[in-house]
């Protein structure tokens, strides 16, 4: 059986030069307060971008993941510029899955709240009823998917 | 290959000073002074799909509408109906509900590409044409139910005319006299239009042809004015 430890999880919304955070942590190893975390967004924000112009490939869209010794960090990019990303153990399986579905869950339950203003940070509580249960509780859901 | 090997530098500096990690460096960027501390491993890979996920496959406009959840017709019929009632009490000057429509249907729009992306699997548009079937086949179907044809390319390929024959929104409507000039499905228009804007396109969209005044069909034009693309604030001086 699988079991899977996440140090952090990050959502992060982007839109032009805006840079706009999301986070949740689902860690049981190292927590990040804010400040860390809006550093480790910015940060990956520019890297992201850089990362474009530097791909020796063509038609590069950005870092798809960056594997390290202590952790893995896999990133989405919706084809509207909304970024993705989460921190987890190294070689964790299904993280490419686990981010499509959190984009679904935004599309459903932030989007889609008439009072959710883009562009700012995300204070849905079904959105984050139904990550944490996809986090920790579907795993063997995901797994099977 | 120097802007390269500067950027990776940049790179390094900025992830090391913060994140204590190592990691081993690609040799695309050749000969670079790194601490023994400092290996990082960069990999890219073209935009085919990892080993790890099996290709996402774009799913049909009918495919799409079967997996979502839908809603009765009439309800949504006349609940449209409700709103552009509303809006003529209140506004009263048929073009302010006629702008107010497409404002509505742009905060729509700019919502609802996320969801069409994610639960639809396309991938990226080569042209415009794509783009417009896209709509017309796929987006129209998933969301309207009906799906849309695409006709009357222009000759750059920037302009076209989408037409429904069948549109759930006018079920059961008739415009009186006092409300000519009145476009009643407005908000189609702003959607579609805050749709686009938000994958960097900017268009124009236009009624060609309403039923409700007396046409065979619904027709929109929808033009393009200009891709956007995204802008990052740094300039490669190479």
């Amino acid at each position: 059986m699988y079991v899977w430890h996440f140090h952090c999880l990050f959502i992060c919304c982007f839109n032009m030069l805006l840079v706009n955070l999301n986070w949740k942590d689902y860690g049981s190893a190292g927590r990040m307060d804010t400040n860390d975390s809006l550093r480790l967004a910015s940060l990956w924000h520019s890297m992201h971008a850089i990362s474009q112009q530097l791909s020796p490939t063509t038609g590069c869209n950005g870092i798809d993941l960056l594997r390290a010794d202590t952790f893995d960090l896999h990133c989405f990019q919706s084809l509207t510029g909304t970024k993705f990303f989460v921190i987890c153990e190294p070689s964790a399986p299904y993280m490419e899955l686990l981010l499509k579905v959190i984009y679904e869950l935004y599309t459903d339950y932030v989007l889609k709240n008439p009072f959710y203003e883009m562009e700012m940070p995300i204070r849905c509580e079904l959105f984050d009823l139904n990550l944490s249960q996809v986090v920790q509780k579907d795993r063997v859901a995901l797994l099977a998917r | 290959m120097p802007t390269r090997v500067l950027l990776a530098r940049v790179i390094i500096e900025l992830f090391t000073s913060r994140v204590r990690v190592t990691h081993e460096l690609r040799a695309f960027c050749s000969p670079l002074s790194i601490g023994e501390e400092t290996r990082l491993f960069l990999s890219f890979r073209s935009p085919i799909a990892s080993p790890a996920m099996p290709p996402l496959v774009p799913k049909s406009g009918d495919a799409v509408f079967a997996s979502v959840e839908r809603v009765n017709a009439e309800l949504f019929t006349l609940t449209y109906g409700a709103i552009v009632r509303q809006l003529l009490t209140d506004l009263e000057e048929v073009e302010e509900v006629n702008k107010q429509l497409d404002q509505m249907g742009y905060n729509i729009g700019v919502r609802l590409i996320d969801e069409f992306l994610a639960k639809s699997n396309v991938s990226r548009c080569v042209d415009f044409r794509e783009t417009a079937d896209v709509i017309a086949k796929v987006g129209f179907k998933m969301f309207l139910g009906v799906a849309a044809t695409v006709t009357n390319w222009d000759a750059e390929g920037t302009t076209c005319s989408l037409v429904l024959e069948d549109n759930p929104l006018v079920d059961f409507v008739e415009l009186p006299d006092t409300c000519q000039g009145l476009r009643y499905c407005n908000i189609l228009s702003g959607v579609i239009r805050g749709a686009l804007e938000m994958v960097s396109m900017k268009t124009e969209i236009t009624w060609i042809r309403d039923m409700l005044n007396g046409d065979d069909a619904y027709e929109l034009r929808v033009k393009l004015l200009k891709q956007v693309p995204e802008e990052y604030p740094y300039k490669d001086d190479d």
